[in-house]
């Protein structure tokens, strides 16, 4: 929850000499302020005096946000002197008192109302409230409600040969493109998507041929991912259907409900593209290609993994944590420079 | 705040869609809690068109810097 008193006017120091509690953010119109280690420093656009009460009340119950603001407002019961004060401070700064709300609460919980003590002070400041109240849709709960013997949950997209040679499959991987989508209202609006916001500029990357997105689309081929924020990409290759599949569903079951997986097949096999978490020592989000493949020798589970990572300009990155140690890399495999080729037993 | 090398992920008015949360790599209740606070903190509405970059900076529709996401806790 969050409280506000703001106007071109106001001086946050009036405020605060009313009310018990530091703010999260206090400045005048213009005046310089340290908005976080990201955002530095800026200039106010208006005067304000800001709180939020989630560093004040360690509970995720909105009651207990509400009960926290009231305690302000009202320290003694039945002492509205503090109220008036504020609404001195407002009418002659011109300024407005405003509250927010933000909830979000998974399905089955009841949506919470704004305690009726609190919108007593809320009137009395002439204020208003802004409530941010929604459901999440978990899609993990629905793949729960599913016939239990449905294995395969991914739907096998068409691939395009072409991408990274790997020598000891002798296969080529997938082909990889990074997808910019726009969507516009009205192409919202014509298939009946009106509570859905227009996407601008919108990165996606997929290796799926036959992938169709909303909107308008302009498709590249990706070598790596030149959007900082992105998140690195493993593409995998699979022996079977069963593998592949059981690999998307582990990722899924430890992933947020909204992640997406691809699974593919081209004419050199069957391929998954899978988001995974940038790690601080790596230079930025990589495309790592991936193979782990059961040779059966010298022993029946042992395997042999081929990999290799390209940062966003193309260059090749070294993944330590992709190789057994003490096992030295193998880089005679063709195209492969930084390829690597590693065995490792079960 | 230096924003030269950072792309728009959304600008537009309204509750951005899950997918931009996913771009920035933030969990989406953070994700949302981060913009509401940086909204209100801006004496902004909920309804107010705010530009998102991909390093998680926020403006307003004229491009006014309001904050970063990932500073918001």
């Amino acid at each position: 929850m969050t409280l506000r008193f703001a106007g071109d006017d106001l001086d946050p120091n009036e405020i605060s000499a009313v009310l018990p509690v530091a703010p999260t953010r206090a400045h005048r119109k213009g005046e310089e302020f340290f908005a976080g280690p990201h955002a530095g420093k800026l200039r106010g656009r208006t005067g304000i005096w800001f709180l939020a009460t989630d560093r004040l009340v360690p509970s995720d119950h909105l009651d207990d946000h509400f009960a926290c603001v009231e305690k302000l407002l009202y320290p003694k019961a039945g002492d509205d002197s503090g109220i008036k004060k504020l609404r001195e401070i407002l009418e002659r700064t011109h300024s407005r008192a405003h509250f927010t709300c933000f909830w979000r609460g998974e399905r089955g919980e009841p949506i919470p109302e704004v305690a009726v003590s609190l919108k007593s002070a809320i009137q009395s400041l002439n204020a208003d409230i802004e409530t941010d109240f929604s459901i999440s849709s978990s899609r993990r709960k629905k793949s729960i409600e599913r016939p239990m013997a449905k294995i395969h949950r991914f739907e096998i997209g068409r691939a395009r040969r072409g991408g990274v040679y790997c020598p000891p499959l002798d296969l080529n991987f997938p082909v990889l493109h990074r997808v910019v989508q726009n969507v516009s209202q009205e192409q919202l609006d014509e298939i009946g998507l009106t509570d859905e916001q227009p996407v601008e500029s919108y990165v996606h990357y997929t290796i799926g041929e036959d992938q169709r997105f909303l909107g308008s689309t302009e498709w590249t081929v990706a070598r790596g991912i030149i959007d900082a924020a992105a998140p690195s990409l493993v593409i995998r290759w699979h022996p079977n259907e069963e593998l592949a599949a059981s690999y998307l569903s582990a990722i899924a079951d430890i992933c947020d409900p909204d992640w997406n997986g691809e699974l593919c097949r081209s004419e050199d096999g069957l391929f998954t593209l899978a988001e995974r978490p940038t790690y601080r020592d790596w230079p930025g989000p990589l495309v790592i290609y991936l193979a782990d493949y059961p040779t059966g020798r010298p022993y029946p589970f042992e395997t042999d993994i081929w990999y290799i990572a390209f940062r966003a300009n193309g260059a090749l990155q070294r993944l330590p944590d992709y190789e057994v140690p003490g096992v030295p890399n193998n880089s005679k495999l063709g195209s492969g420079a930084g390829a690597t080729k590693v065995t490792r037993a079960r | 705040m230096a924003r030269s090398r950072a792309s728009i992920f959304w600008s537009n008015p309204g509750n951005p869609p899950a997918s931009i949360a996913r771009a920035l790599g933030m969990e989406l209740r953070r994700f949302s809690r981060a913009l509401h606070k940086i909204k209100a903190a801006n004496d902004l509405s909920g309804a107010d068109r705010v530009i998102i970059y991909s390093d998680g900076s926020v403006t307003d529709a004229q491009g006014e810097p309001l904050g970063n996401l990932h500073d918001e806790d």
